[in-house]
């Protein structure tokens, strides 16, 4: 019998387009460690040790093969002074817009040492990075600069700026874009293995394809360049089809995918070429029983497995709270069962 | 092509192009040879029209909130003066519920509007109470409900109970990412409809309309 693979030996060989001994499980468990250690999620983010606590700890009850260090989306709206609103049992959002289209002419590139938010995940990162030892990938995350803005300016007044100011667009996309290649450098000299670029708005359900190739795309381009080390762009379960070769065009090697376009069709359009992270629904899971998680689970190793270049995960990023933990030991049952290659 | 299709069809490109000039000169034009009656029907066509697009992918959100947007000014412009108050229509409340997240209930509230509803915005962040005293005080008949995330959506059943306990006669139309993606959540929670997308929202109210006569 061979020694299984490590959990960063069978990334790897799945980024290769091979077939590793099983299928890669990336259970993307932030907001789910508060959860686990029965703090809120307000307590839980603001000590770093709690955090590395729960990604170890979750980590083997849930046979998953990656630590995610993303804490939540509006930590980077902090940097501009943003303030984050804490739910009890829910993840975190932006509170108000934090400039208007006005303020982008006086708008500078915050120093993220200066970021509390920010810096608390490059401490768990450093954390976890000696206990992984390079045998489990760590997941680091930003927002890409395109996306960003949604939470710095509102989703209304951004599609205001994007439609009817491309001067200030420009400005903002400068400065976005310096902070994001800053924060997602940071993340890998502290120890990411990779960083998770989210940027739901390049899907055209958001934005017409047209729009987004003469505005976000080139910024999208150009950031991931600059980032020192592999991306996994995911569109937080936006459609991927119609702008799928421009995302491979960026070098990303993962590309994560939602749940309103088949896998398998992304397969084919994909094939060799950039490897999948999906997509299990997450907002169904909290409904799931367990015979539904495995059934699920089965249904997507089939389509999108064999040959390699494919991870399991959700279809969003992140696992919500109210998921029952049976449904993901469930998943992570399931994974043992037809995760084996051959599948 | 039928003349009204052809209108239709003008339009739908206008408004995705935002192109407010065409969108105005094609609704100023109607008005004059066909009255005011006939802007609202052709403009809600366009809307659903567009909205259907979004959720099959064809279309994207901008384009549908820019569509929204321009209708309600268009129509702003050249409706007679109170033309609103001489309509029938139930009114309708609008709210987004402990979410922060209030793009989709504009887009719903300026497509509503652009149908000749009277529309009520309770605002975002309400909480149960604020939505009881909000339908006691504007004596809305019709609540729209619009949530981003998944807690907010699970809590909507907790405000539909209580409404159901103070307010029976109240229709309640749930919408927002969580009921999109899990498609038997508005039944869980209670709600009488839902929307998978903004240009849906003309078919609920047609359909609650026939309910509350
Ligand atoms: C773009 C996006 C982002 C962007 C911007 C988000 C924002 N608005 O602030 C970024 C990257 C910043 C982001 C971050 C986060 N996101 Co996000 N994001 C999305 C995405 C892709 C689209 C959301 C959006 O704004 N759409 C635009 C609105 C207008 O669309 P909509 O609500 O669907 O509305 C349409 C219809 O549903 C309908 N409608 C809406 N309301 C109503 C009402 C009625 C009555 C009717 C008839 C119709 C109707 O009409 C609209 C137009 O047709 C969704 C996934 C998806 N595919 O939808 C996830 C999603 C909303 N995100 C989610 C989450 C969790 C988050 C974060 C909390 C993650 C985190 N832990 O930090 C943060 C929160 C950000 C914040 N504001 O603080 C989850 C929420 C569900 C959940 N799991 O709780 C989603 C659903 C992803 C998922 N599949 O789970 N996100």
């Amino acid at each position: 019998m061979t020694t299984p693979m490590t959990s960063m030996e069978r990334v790897l060989c799945s980024l290769s387009h091979n077939e590793p001994d099983r299928v890669p499980l990336f259970l993307l468990l932030s907001l789910y460690g508060a959860r686990e250690s029965g703090l809120s999620p307000k307590e839980y983010f603001s000590k770093p040790d709690n955090v590395v606590k729960y990604q170890l700890f979750m980590k083997e009850k849930y046979r998953n093969d990656c630590f995610y260090t993303f804490s939540y989306a509006a930590a980077e709206t902090e940097a501009w002074g943003g303030e984050v609103l804490f739910p009890a049992e829910g993840p975190p959002n932006a509170g108000k817009p934090v400039f208007t289209i006005d303020g982008i002419d006086r708008l500078y590139v915050p120093d993220i040492q200066q970021v509390p938010s920010l810096m608390r995940v490059l401490e768990v990162t450093k954390q976890l990075a000696t206990k992984a030892k390079g045998e489990i990938p760590i997941i680091g995350v930003v927002m890409s600069p395109f996306s960003l803005p949604v939470m710095q300016l509102g989703f209304e007044t951004y599609l205001q700026l994007l439609y009817f100011d491309q001067p200030r667009f420009i400005q903002l996309m400068k400065i976005n874009k310096q902070f994001c290649q800053t924060w997602a450098n940071a993340q890998l000299e502290a120890g990411a293995t990779a960083i998770c670029y989210f940027n739901p708005l390049c899907s055209t359900d958001i934005i017409e394809k047209s729009l987004y190739l003469s505005t976000g795309y080139p910024v999208d381009r150009a950031t991931i360049a600059a980032i020192k080390g592999p991306v996994a762009t995911h569109l937080a379960s936006g459609r991927v089809v119609p702008i799928v070769n421009e995302i491979i065009e960026t070098g990303s090697q993962i590309l994560g995918v939602g749940i309103d376009e088949s896998v398998d069709l992304i397969e084919k359009k994909t094939k060799g070429k950039i490897t999948l992270l999906g997509n299990l629904n997450g907002v169904e899971m909290p409904n799931w029983s367990e015979e539904t998680a495995s059934d699920k689970v089965r249904e997507v190793i089939q389509q999108a497995a064999p040959g390699g270049g494919f991870i399991l995960s959700d279809s969003h990023g992140e696992i919500p709270w109210q998921v029952p933990e049976k449904v993901l030991i469930s998943i992570s049952d399931a994974v043992e069962e037809y995760g084996y290659y051959p599948v | 092509m039928s003349e009204d299709l052809e209108k239709k069809q003008q339009l739908v490109r206008a408004l995705v192009s935002v192109d407010k000039s065409a969108v105005s000169e094609i609704l100023s034009t109607e008005f004059t040879t066909k009255g005011i009656d006939h802007v609202a029907d052709t403009l809600q066509q366009a809307l659903e029209e567009i909205g259907t697009a979004w959720e099959n992918g064809s279309m994207s959100l901008a384009q549908v909130y820019m569509s929204g947007v321009i209708s309600e000014e268009i129509l702003n412009s050249i409706l007679p003066a109170n033309y609103l108050s001489k309509l029938t229509q139930p009114k309708i409340g609008t709210a987004v519920f402990l979410d922060h997240h209030n793009l989709g209930m504009k887009i719903v509230s300026s497509l509503v509007r652009s149908a000749g509803y009277p529309v009520v915005d309770l605002g975002v962040g309400v909480n149960v109470d604020n939505v009881i005293d909000f339908i006691g005080k504007e004596e809305i008949k019709i609540l729209l409900i619009s949530v981003l995330m998944l807690p907010s959506a699970l809590a909507v059943e907790e405000l539909i109970q209580e409404i159901a306990r103070t307010y029976p006669d109240v229709k309640i139309v749930v919408g927002g990412a969580p009921f999109r993606l899990d498609t038997n959540l508005s039944e869980k929670v209670g709600a009488h409809e839902m929307g998978k997308n903004a240009g849906e929202i003309f078919e609920i109210l047609s359909r609650l309309k026939r309910e509350l006569i």
